[in-house]
């Protein structure tokens, strides 16, 4: 007979904090004031559903206590759920679909909670099958995966297999599918805002792919995907054109992108109740918009100054302490809010086990890059740290004291600490303009706002804009011009702007001359209307690479 | 937030053995635009990228995977080409191979096919041709309708001339010109500005460049032409052994090069 053990419970609630997305924590922290408050409200809950179950001869065990933690939180409502019978409910849907705490806060997205097995056997799979030798693109295993999951059962043994045998076949009924149906040059009419050729072919093979793995393949292949690449540009269409508000989404503002992956998911999990089945799941699991998220109230309270220089270090005691406070200030800001999956991707980085130029997840790592250099000038206390943060901080600050020791200073130290996350910067420029430039569809100017951002965010720590113009020069101090690097670059001096700058080279690489170039501004001042006009995603960051206040520190 | 762009590196690779047709693919949800630059080459740009690489590529292998073939996937793509082409299943319909391109990749393929990239999708309002990088050297692209109706049948009828003269043969030409990319020229050490000019001997068409070294350039001129064309080759401007500085280069004209292109590029390799 277990009563409800609080000092563990609390534990685990201060775990699932730490992963809570910034919508949700800002949200909670509105109602509530403040963590403390939080956590008490939690644990309120979660006794009251413990004390309910015993009454009828159900003791839930410690072991539970995370997914109870889960289960007082309303993902919708984003509030903390007050009725204990709901959470129980909740509960016992977490605890018999084995939804592992990694997708635990995920999963309240679910609006039919029917399809938590699914959910959770979908993200397994994924898991397996992108750990291993894949090339496909995450959100296509997704779909792929929650749609043989559902059709041939999720206790099918080798699913990660089946998984992988039907994207290669999608891959050669794309091939024969392409070498049927001849091309159409010019632009192509069936694709509003977003689309082409290949990726619908790729979607409609993927279809019949996972039909034909599921015995359920009733028309000869050729006609399957030739006649599923019209259905699906149909459906695409459907998706991008339908005015907003007629949506069934949860925020109002759903990015298109979303909406036509969505629809993809649709087609690829089959007909009408599988379709929204594997659709639901795939926004599940692929809501995520953290990596440009604006940051939320109380983290960044920053005052732009210049870098300061750690406490004078003379005693011995000084350095630790300084070390441990900026390695706790460190460590919130590379981890805090970052759910659990994506937790080993910063963590393998930091270890260095990331090589440079891979993209994956890399809007995350230089958004956590951008959050760890202004760390550096905060000066307000350092926030709480949770239970798996405050386990890697013994390391982190043996890191720290030992870079204090050796006289770094400032942005060095976080130069030092964060590996290479690209060879050429221009290379990355291009990877974040893209990815911007697809988060920001729909709205005027994108190319121009997407260059600017990404031109004035990608940067090593040690990298800073100039907010102000510089002399123009057909040719870079250090040889580069517009069209080449050449193959020996001089180094610039320290206070020139170069935007061709290694990782390991400190200095400016932006300039608003620089930047109005490069986003095909009319010229400096433009630059600055532009940067004080946007409201698109990394907002926060595009001011706060010029320095500028913020008129108030929480996002959209 | 589900995103798939070029710049994501997913590639994919087919080859249709019936036709002797390479495709490549590179994944991403944006728009795009394909055109056809001659029987050998189609590519797909994204509309939106006025720096990104191809999206998708046609290429006609009648005769393998050649080094301009080679210089232009680059060299991860034309492993994966060997890779399709070696399998052993060839024969019964298309292969694919897949793989995945890092940053680095990515940007060398999109500076590898910028001229190409900028005549599909007509991204420069001047005329100036667009510098490429090729396998360590730089090329360009020139194409303009004054080039296409001067290969095509019948004698160039441009309002617009320039210099005429005489070659050594008596022959009446008339000499065009354009400019290319300072940084082309000055790898090339030639000036940039390039004249060129069609006309006919002994009942064949012909097709002439010349170009002038650049002053106080010491090092040998290297610079080849040849028509952005399937199975054309690449020909060294060499020294005109009348004129003092001037090379020149003849390059040959079979009977599919109505509206083709003229390639340019750097040799900086000592052979």
């Amino acid at each position: 007979m277990t009563a409800f053990d609080e000092p563990e419970f609390r534990k685990s609630a201060a775990a699932v904090r730490e992963y809570l997305p910034s919508d949700i924590e800002e949200h909670l922290l509105n109602e509530h004031g403040d963590w403390a408050a939080v956590l008490n409200e939690m644990t309120l809950r979660a006794a009251a559903t413990s004390t309910r179950l015993a009454k009828h001869g159900r003791h839930l065990p410690v072991a539970v206590y995370p997914q109870l933690a889960v289960a007082t939180i309303a993902a919708r409502s984003k509030g903390i759920q007050h009725n204990p019978t709901n959470i129980a409910k909740t509960l016992d849907r977490l605890v018999a679909n084995d939804v592992p705490m990694e997708i635990g806060l995920q999963s309240r997205w679910l609006t039919d909670d029917s399809l938590l097995g699914l959910l959770a056997c979908t993200w397994r799979i994924e898991r397996e099958v992108l750990a291993g030798p894949t090339t496909a693109p995450p959100m296509i295993v997704t779909m792929v995966a929650a749609a043989l999951a559902r059709s041939l059962g999720s206790t099918t043994p080798d699913l990660a297999t089946r998984v992988r045998a039907a994207l290669d076949r999608a891959d050669e009924l794309v091939a024969a599918h392409l070498e049927r149906v001849p091309p159409r040059y010019g632009v192509d009419s069936r694709f509003v805002v977003l689309g082409n050729a290949e990726i619908v072919g790729l979607v409609a093979a993927c279809r019949t792919a996972v039909l034909e793995a599921a015995g359920r393949l009733t028309e000869p292949v050729a006609d399957s995907v030739d006649g599923g690449f019209h259905e699906v540009t149909r459906q695409l269409r459907r998706a991008l054109t339908t005015p907003l508000g007629r949506r069934d989404f949860r925020d109002g503002k759903e990015v298109d992108s979303l909406a036509a992956f969505t629809s993809f998911a649709r087609f690829i999990g089959g007909t009408s109740e599988d379709g929204k089945a594997v659709a639901a799941v795939f926004e599940c699991l692929h809501h995520d918009l953290m990596a440009l998220d604006v940051v939320t109230r109380g983290e960044l309270d920053i005052s732009f100054d210049n870098v300061p220089e750690p406490k004078d270090m003379s005693a011995p005691t000084d350095l630790l302490l300084a070390a441990e406070l900026l390695a706790h200030h460190l460590l919130h800001a590379l981890y805090a809010g970052v759910p659990p999956i994506q937790r080993e991707v910063v963590t393998k980085w930091l270890a260095g086990e990331r090589p440079p130029d891979d993209q994956d997840e890399l809007l995350l790592l230089v958004e956590r890059m951008r959050r760890a250099t202004h760390t550096l000038v905060q000066r307000t206390e350092p926030p709480e740290l949770g239970p798996d943060l405050r386990a890697r901080l013994p390391a982190m600050t043996t890191k720290v004291k030992d870079m204090l020791l050796l006289g770094h200073t400032g942005t060095e130290i976080v130069n030092v600490l964060l590996p290479t996350l690209w060879t050429r910067r221009s290379a990355a420029i291009r990877f974040v303009q893209s990815q911007l430039r697809v988060a920001m569809t729909s709205r005027q100017a994108v190319g121009q706002k997407s260059r600017l951002v990404a031109s004035a965010v990608v940067r090593a720590p040690s990298q800073w804009v100039i907010a102000g113009a510089t002399p123009a020069a057909p040719v870079c101090a250090c040889g580069a011009d517009e069209d080449r690097l050449p193959a020996k670059r001089t180094n610039p001096a320290e206070d020139q702007v170069c935007p061709h700058r290694t990782w390991d080279e400190p200095g400016p690489v932006e300039s608003y001359t620089t930047l109005a170039e490069f986003a095909d501004l009319a010229g400096v001042d433009a630059v600055r209307v532009s940067v004080r006009r946007y409201e698109g995603p990394w907002r926060y960051w595009l001011r706060a690479a010029f320095s500028l206040v913020p008129e108030s520190a929480i996002g959209e | 937030m589900p995103m798939l762009t070029a710049w994501d590196g997913h590639v994919r690779v087919n080859y249709l053995p019936r036709v002797h047709r390479l495709r490549v693919i590179v994944l991403t949800i944006e728009r795009t635009l394909l055109r056809r630059l001659h029987d050998g080459l189609a590519c797909e740009f994204v509309i939106n990228d006025p720096a990104g690489p191809p999206t998708f590529v046609d290429l006609d292998l009648a005769d393998g995977i050649t080094d301009d073939i080679r210089a232009l996937l680059g060299g991860q793509i034309a492993r994966l080409a060997e890779a399709v082409l070696s399998d052993p299943s060839l024969g019964h319909g298309p292969v694919s191979r897949s793989g995945r391109l890092n940053l680095l990749d990515m940007e060398t393929l999109a500076r590898t096919w910028a001229p190409y990239r900028d005549h599909v999708l007509n991204a420069r309002a001047e005329t100036r041709p667009s510098l490429g990088s090729w396998a360590g050297e730089l090329w360009t692209l020139f194409r303009d309708s004054a080039l296409a109706a001067a290969l095509r049948a019948g004698p160039v009828d441009a309002p617009a001339l320039n210099a005429r003269e005489v070659d050594q043969s008596g022959d009446e030409s008339e000499w065009r010109h354009f400019y290319l990319p300072a940084g082309l020229a000055d790898i090339a050490t030639v000036e940039p500005r390039v004249e060129w000019t069609v006309y006919d001997r002994e009942g064949e068409r012909r097709l002439t460049v010349r170009a002038t070294a650049a002053a106080g350039g010491a090092t040998r001129p290297r610079l080849l032409v040849g028509l952005d064309a399937p199975r054309a080759e690449w020909v060294p401007l060499v020294a005109d052994p009348e004129v003092d500085g001037r090379l020149t280069g003849n390059v040959p004209l079979r009977g599919d090069a109505a509206d083709a292109a003229l390639r340019f590029r750097t040799d900086t390799e000592e052979t």
